[in-house]
């Protein structure tokens, strides 16, 4: 991909939060034998890359009526995702999934809850050529974003090939690693600093960690690293709900039986603004969905306090953005 | 090189561009043959490599993480991205394509493929085992030891099944003994028989609870150890080496036969050196040749040149030589022609001189004559003068006066007997006779010559023709008798000294004509020459009549060539005709002679009134001849 960019181009972009004074250089961080590490808080994208992403992710001519952009679904302002059960696509189309955070995409080593994508660049692709979502393709795109010059030139810059349906998706994929969440009060506390969050965010944490919610949230994204069951203890027959496709998970990308309800274990970095939460959407709470973890994952019960706790610590995950309300 | 067989040279140029093309692209197919791309071979082998090393790393995460050792699974998560990656970098090579078409490359190569598939697979499996596992095996203890405790006084059987259970699973978690297992799953059993008499549903709660996690430690436990024997000995280290050990070999193929194409190649371009060698040879050989007879060509042109330039010398010379001889001749011509006149004006002047002499002689014998009357007249007078002046003096009656006129009266007696009076007469009409003659002669002359009008002017023929016969009385007075049969003729516009030198030149000849006759007989015999005049259509004839001996034939031929002459050396020039025909050229006149031998010649000239205004255009019109 990187071959694609244009070498004098390359003005590396980092982006750089210093909206809290930090002790980062603490040498007495606990982070090292944690099983949760802090987001880093730079990442490294051309700035102008970053920035014809953005316009693109922003852009609704990606869709076949020109009524959808991604950020549609994955507001920027909502915790990267629309907060709703399910999505609406074009023609006002209600999906069958719930639209996972964009934020720390970057940091998930596969995309859509099936992880049927081993790179943003391949989950760009998807939701504009699905027929319920923004029902396009590139070759309609490009027609309507060649009309417009700014773009024209704009990948002509970048790209020595220009305009093409692989530079876009590397485009959108360069802005979404831009889209990280640094400095939470968490990973505060996790470079050291021990006040960074309440004492009720850290029995939150030794919860998290005591009761075994840490075996799948874990890493950088609390999350986002590994597949799981979804409904170790309790299958999902066991309700009286019907099974859809995509209840089926993973197995719809390998067809096999021990996939089934199989999915990627989604990044907790963000839960506390991407209600409501599963892949169909169905706690619509932080403290439901706690509770249907303890039940269908853990196994076993506890009391309210504590999962209050770990809702506490939950939120506190929650890092800051560039991309917070009012900034364009 | 072609043999025998003769072909176009467009096809023979053909052949050999063909020949020449054939050797070049040869010699560039050895060329790539010998031409390996070694980065590729190396960038892909590199890639494979890092796959291994990466696979290796891989496996230390994993056992890592299986001894409890790593906190979370993001580095095996990335490596598994990464080695994703790479197998899609070592699937777009070079590799992948050259596998298309060998087999055992690509086998190796779709070995470790489907092995770093199932690896990947497995480790996804391991991980989300291990995260289930680890979890039940570390809520077990807790929830089962208090879940005794509970129930030991109410359900001691069960909770001994329980303790039994927890023995067992625990020896199972420790040593994974299948017999351990076995008798789990019995105790499990057992249990589960049991659960349905305990009346308090919290316990039985419980119990499920702990039922459920044995069961998932019992199912999860030989699970997670077999993934991670697969994932250990997933055997994609061997595929890998065998892959490159297959790669390497493949490329050891190749470059061997790089080698052997570079033998070839050698082979090949040392033969092509040596035909090229051959050929320049050859042509240096044939440009040899070639220098060789261009040299020939050369020297012989050089000598044609100068044979030419000696030709063009000589022709120079010889034009030369012609133009100074016809210089000389022009010259000659014109010396001729003038001698021819100085001839004809000798026979004149001389005709002439006579003709003047005649009257001279007695002029000037008469002048004599009167002379001595004058002196004896001049006496008398002198006489008369001194008797006047004594009569003066003396008075008429003296002696001295009557002596003197005495002697008075008697000369004058004697000139008056000796009839002084009508001799003197006489003699001056004589001489008045002369010179009235001279004067005739002289304008004559004059009006012949006429060399002060050398162009066209009115010209009344008549008058030409008597002053011409005037000119010629010498030759004609005592040779012939003159006919004239004038008529009436217009004035002609003409050159009048041409056309009088035109009949000078017939009278001449008529009479020399006559004269040859008269020798030939020896008699002399008064000849006759008849001019006659006529006009007829806008034309004016002259005919000159002889009754001479005639011309013969040849002459006839001949006689208007220059120089040609019938009479004796040093007499006649051999112009006068071949003038007289150029003359009448020059007037658009016509000439034709008629002649028989001994009985004689008529020469007839015709010559138009009016000479039309572009001489020029008519200048190369031939006179018309007429010989018969």
């Amino acid at each position: 991909m990187k071959k694609n960019i244009k070498k004098n181009n390359f003005f590396y972009f980092s982006i750089t939060l210093l909206l809290l004074s930090l002790p980062i250089a603490n040498t007495n961080a606990l982070s090292k034998h944690e099983p949760i590490q802090p987001i880093p808080l730079q990442v490294n994208v051309n700035k102008k890359l970053a920035a014809l992403g953005k316009m693109l992710f922003q852009d609704k001519r990606l869709s076949k009526d020109n009524s959808i952009s991604c950020e549609s679904c994955h507001n920027l302002n909502k915790g990267g995702t629309d907060q709703k059960q399910f999505s609406t696509g074009i023609n006002g189309t209600i999906g069958s999934i719930n639209a996972p955070t964009v934020y720390n995409s970057g940091f998930n080593y596969r995309q859509f809850w099936d992880g049927r994508a081993d790179t943003l660049e391949e989950q760009v692709a998807g939701p504009v050529h699905n027929p319920i979502e923004m029902g396009s393709n590139w070759e309609e795109v490009i027609t309507k974003l060649s009309k417009d010059k700014n773009y024209i030139q704009l990948f002509s810059e970048l790209y020595h090939d220009g305009l093409t349906g692989k530079n876009i998706q590397n485009a959108i994929a360069n802005f979404e690693r831009t889209l990280i969440t640094p400095n939470s009060k968490f990973d505060q506390y996790l470079r050291g600093n021990k006040n960074a969050i309440t004492l009720d965010e850290k029995k939150g944490y030794d919860y998290f960690k005591s009761y075994g919610c840490i075996a799948c949230h874990q890493g950088v994204n609390v999350g986002g690293n590994m597949f799981q069951k979804f409904g170790v203890f309790k299958k999902n027959s066991d309700n009286s709900q019907e099974i859809n496709k995509v209840d089926l998970g993973r197995y719809n990308v390998t067809k096999k039986e021990s996939d089934k309800f199989v999915f990627k274990v989604p990044s907790l970095r963000m839960v506390s603004q991407t209600a409501p939460y599963f892949h169909d959407g169905s706690a619509k709470t932080l403290r439901e969905a706690v509770d249907m973890m303890f039940e269908y994952q853990l196994g076993r019960q506890a009391p309210d306090h504590v999962k209050d706790a770990i809702v506490k610590f939950l939120i506190s995950l929650a890092g800051t953005t560039l991309y917070q309300k009012g900034d364009q | 090189m072609l043999g025998q067989i003769t072909r176009s040279p467009k096809t023979k140029t053909f052949l050999i561009s063909t020949l020449i093309l054939c050797a070049i692209s040869s010699l560039g197919f050895l060329y790539f043959k010998t031409k390996i791309n070694i980065n590729t071979y190396n960038e892909t082998t590199a890639q494979i490599r890092a796959l291994s090393q990466l696979d290796e790393a891989w496996n230390v995460e994993v056992l890592k993480s299986s001894a409890n050792l790593s906190h979370n699974y993001d580095n095996i998560s990335k490596l598994s991205s990464k080695s994703r990656q790479l197998k899609q970098n070592i699937l777009s090579s070079e590799l992948n394509k050259k596998s298309q078409d060998m087999k055992i490359l690509k086998n190796s190569l779709d070995h470790y493929i489907k092995f770093l598939n199932e690896k990947e697979v497995q480790t996804e499996y391991y991980k989300s085992s291990e995260a289930i596992l680890r979890n039940s095996e570390r809520f077990l203890p807790e929830i089962i030891e208090h879940t005794i405790d509970n129930i030991r006084s109410s359900n001691p059987d069960i909770a001994s099944d329980l303790s039994k259970l927890k023995s067992k699973i625990y020896n199972y978690i420790l040593f994974s003994d299948k017999a351990d297992r076995m008798l789990s799953y019995k105790t499990i059993a057992r249990i589960k028989s049991k659960i349905k008499f305990i009346e308090k549903e919290e316990i039985r709660l419980s119990i499920s609870n702990i039922l459920s996690h044995v069961e998932v430690i019992l199912e999860l436990k030989p699970k997670l150890e077999e993934y991670l024997n697969n994932i250990i000995l997933s055997g994609t280290h061997q595929a890998s080496s065998r892959l490159l050990d297959n790669y390497s070999s493949h490329y050891g193929l190749l470059i061997k036969e790089a080698a052997n194409y570079r033998l070839a190649l050698l082979v090949y371009s040392a033969a092509l050196l040596v035909t090229l060698l051959f050929l320049a040879n050859k042509l240096r050989l044939s440009y040899i040749k070639i220098n060789h007879s261009n040299k020939k060509l050369q020297s012989v042109n050089f000598k044609l040149k100068d044979l030419n330039d000696n030709l063009e010398h000589k022709v120079k010379e010889r034009t030369n030589t012609l133009s100074k001889t016809l210089n000389q001749l022009k010259n000659s011509q014109m010396q001729l022609v003038q001698s021819a006149k100085m001839a004809a004006m000798g026979q004149m002047v001389a005709g002439i001189a006579h003709e003047i002499n005649t009257p001279l002689g007695y002029i000037n014998g008469n002048v004599e004559t009167i002379e001595c009357f004058f002196s004896k007249i001049f006496q008398l007078i002198s006489q008369i003068s001194e008797t006047l002046v004594l009569i003066d003096k003396n008075g008429f009656n003296t002696f001295q006066t009557q002596q003197a006129i005495k002697h008075l009266t008697k000369q004058i007696k004697t000139i008056q007997e000796e009839e002084y009076e009508p001799q003197v007469k006489e003699l001056i009409a004589d001489m008045q006779y002369g010179l009235n003659h001279i004067d005739d002669i002289v304008i004559n002359l004059k009006n012949f010559s006429r060399m002060d009008r050398a162009e066209f002017s009115k010209f009344d023929l008549h008058q030409g023709i008597e002053s011409t016969l005037k000119v010629a009385h010498n030759s004609t007075k005592n040779t012939c008798q003159i006919v004239k049969e004038y008529s009436d003729l217009p004035k002609i516009e003409c050159i009048s000294s041409q056309i009088n030198q035109v009949l000078l030149n017939l009278i001449i000849n008529a009479c020399d004509a006559i004269n040859e006759t008269n020798n030939k007989i020896e008699k002399k015999r008064m000849g006759l020459i008849k001019i006659k005049t006529f006009c007829k259509n806008s034309h004016v004839f002259i005919e000159v009549q002889d009754s001479g001996c005639g011309i013969d034939e040849v002459t006839l031929k001949r006689m208007f060539d220059p120089f040609y002459t019938t009479k004796d050396v040093g007499k006649g020039t051999g112009l006068g005709l071949s003038i007289t025909s150029k003359i009448i050229k020059n007037h658009k006149g016509t000439l034709r002679v008629t002649s028989k031998l001994g009985i004689g010649s008529k020469f007839t000239i015709g010559l138009p009134i009016h000479q039309s205004n572009n001489i020029h255009q008519n200048k190369s019109s031939e006179p018309l001849l007429l010989v018969g």
